[in-house]
């Protein structure tokens, strides 16, 4: 599980997206959940926190599910006083709501098992350019640094008596604490370039190489290559 | 053979001046200790030398050879390893393994020469293991000799080492100060610390208004003021 490539993992979930992602009739979307149940067995076993996304990625679906029949023309299920709530409008909002839990399902199982470092490096494998997999080691290194800062302006504040709430005030406090940490983010940017040029940094990032590709990984990408192909012929037909 | 040359150096920030017309040498195998207190110019001095901040007047050499623009100061960063005052600066690949491999990679050494060059180097101040340990998860003392490894990995000749022991316990300095010890290059170490810049240099200056004080061993009697000063103990 954890052997396989993580560039063959990106293509895998990359392939099958955009097949299931452009599909419009419902057997290809239904594929498409399969091969999204199917790629859970690649990745973790936290059933409770997948449970959990699941239910953040549907409260947006449930939002399309209210108004999306109300926006579509055709058979009238219910009236809200001048708008119809249509049949065709409500399956259309199911479809899309397939579709977009089957691409979660799917990056849920082949791409979250990827830590960061491994991410940039398929993606710098793959020809990504290397700003983008630089800024993503980077922001993966940093972020966590930005929390401890802003952790500690904020504890500062309330130490000295801030109470969060709705004031001018507490706006202005806010937006102090937000540009001060903005200027200590520029500081350090400055300080960590230092430090990367003074090690011979050039622009371009270097990365120690991904793991070799296996015979697992040319399965993965067939196994993928054939869903996605059977979604297209079954949107085709 | 001098490694670095600062000659008749001035520096300074907004209309002021830190470094006042400064000389100093670094040749191989010396180990320079510089103290003075907070805001003397100690990191500006190191800066400086790196090439990260412009001197308003002054020369430096690096190996014989005048560093005047980016250029000449690239080449100069291979032969001298700045190890930053805070590691966070220096440690920004997400493992270990990857941020001391960073240099030799830039360097255009291959990956896996780049993977057994930082082993190396994480053996050298005793991080063996810690590969694919996650820089931010370390604790301040490895943070410490992780950017030392970084630096290490780029085969300098000699170590702009400043504040190498900041925040840290007096176990993890004394780590430090073995490490540094074991080391065979030229070194030029910046800290407020007396102590440890005893244990670590040779010849000790004073950075002072502006300007360099050697500053001799002078044997001295002394009280502590200290309330565990009572506890038998026995000084070097």
């Amino acid at each position: 599980m954890s052997g396989l490539d993580a560039r063959s993992r990106l293509l895998g979930a990359l392939g099958l997206s955009v097949a299931v992602a452009v599909c419009h009739t419902w057997p290809a979307a239904l594929v498409g959940l399969g091969c999204g149940l199917a790629a859970l067995s690649l990745g973790e076993r936290r059933w409770g926190r997948l449970l959990r996304r699941l239910a953040l990625v549907n409260v947006f679906f449930l939002g399309l599910l209210a108004t999306v029949p109300l926006a579509v023309p055709g058979h009238a299920l219910l009236r809200l006083w001048s708008l119809a709530y249509t049949r065709e409008g409500l399956m259309l909002a199911l479809h899309m709501a397939a579709k977009g839990n089957a691409i979660f399902l799917i990056f849920w199982g082949l791409v979250r098992p990827l830590s960061p470092p491994r991410l940039g490096a398929a993606l710098a494998a793959l020809g990504v350019p290397d700003k983008l997999c630089l800024i993503l080691s980077l922001t993966y290194r940093y972020l966590d640094l930005m929390r401890q800062e802003w952790d500690r302006l904020s504890t500062s504040a309330k130490l000295r008596g801030f109470t969060p709430d709705t004031s001018i005030r507490a706006w202005r406090t806010y937006g102090l604490l937000l540009a001060l940490l903005f200027m200590r983010a520029l500081d350090k940017a400055t300080a960590i370039h230092q430090a990367m040029i003074c090690r011979g940094f050039d622009g371009r990032f270097k990365s120690l190489g991904c793991p070799r590709w296996r015979r697992a990984d040319t399965a993965l990408c067939l196994a993928c290559c054939a869903a996605a192909l059977a979604v297209a012929v079954l949107e085709i037909a | 053979m001098t490694l670095l040359e600062i000659t008749g150096l001035s520096c300074g920030y907004d209309g002021r001046e830190v470094l006042k017309d400064l000389n100093l040498s670094l040749k191989a195998g010396q180990r320079l200790g510089l103290a003075g207190h907070t805001g003397s110019g100690k990191t500006t001095l190191l800066k400086t030398v790196m090439g990260l901040h412009r001197p308003k007047s002054g020369l430096v050499r690096i190996e014989g050879c005048e560093c005047c623009c980016e250029r000449d100061f690239a080449k100069a960063r291979k032969v001298l390893g700045y190890l930053f005052q805070n590691p966070d600066d220096q440690l920004f690949c997400p493992t270990l393994i990857e941020d001391v491999a960073f240099g030799p990679l830039n360097l255009g050494v291959k990956p896996a020469q780049a993977r057994d060059i930082a082993g190396e180097c994480l053996a050298l101040v005793g991080l063996t293991g810690f590969e694919d340990r996650l820089t931010h998860c370390l604790s301040g003392g490895e943070k410490r000799l992780a950017s030392l490894a970084g630096v290490l990995a780029m085969r300098p000749k000699a170590l702009l080492l400043d504040e190498p022991t900041t925040g840290l316990d007096p176990a993890s300095m004394a780590r430090v100060a073995e490490v540094l010890r074991g080391l065979d290059l030229a070194m030029l170490v910046v800290s407020h610390e007396w102590d440890f810049l005893a244990q670590v240099a040779d010849t000790h200056y004073l950075l002072s208004h502006g300007h360099l004080h050697e500053a001799a061993a002078a044997p001295h009697t002394h009280k502590h003021v200290h309330a565990l000063g009572a506890i038998p103990h026995s000084h070097e």
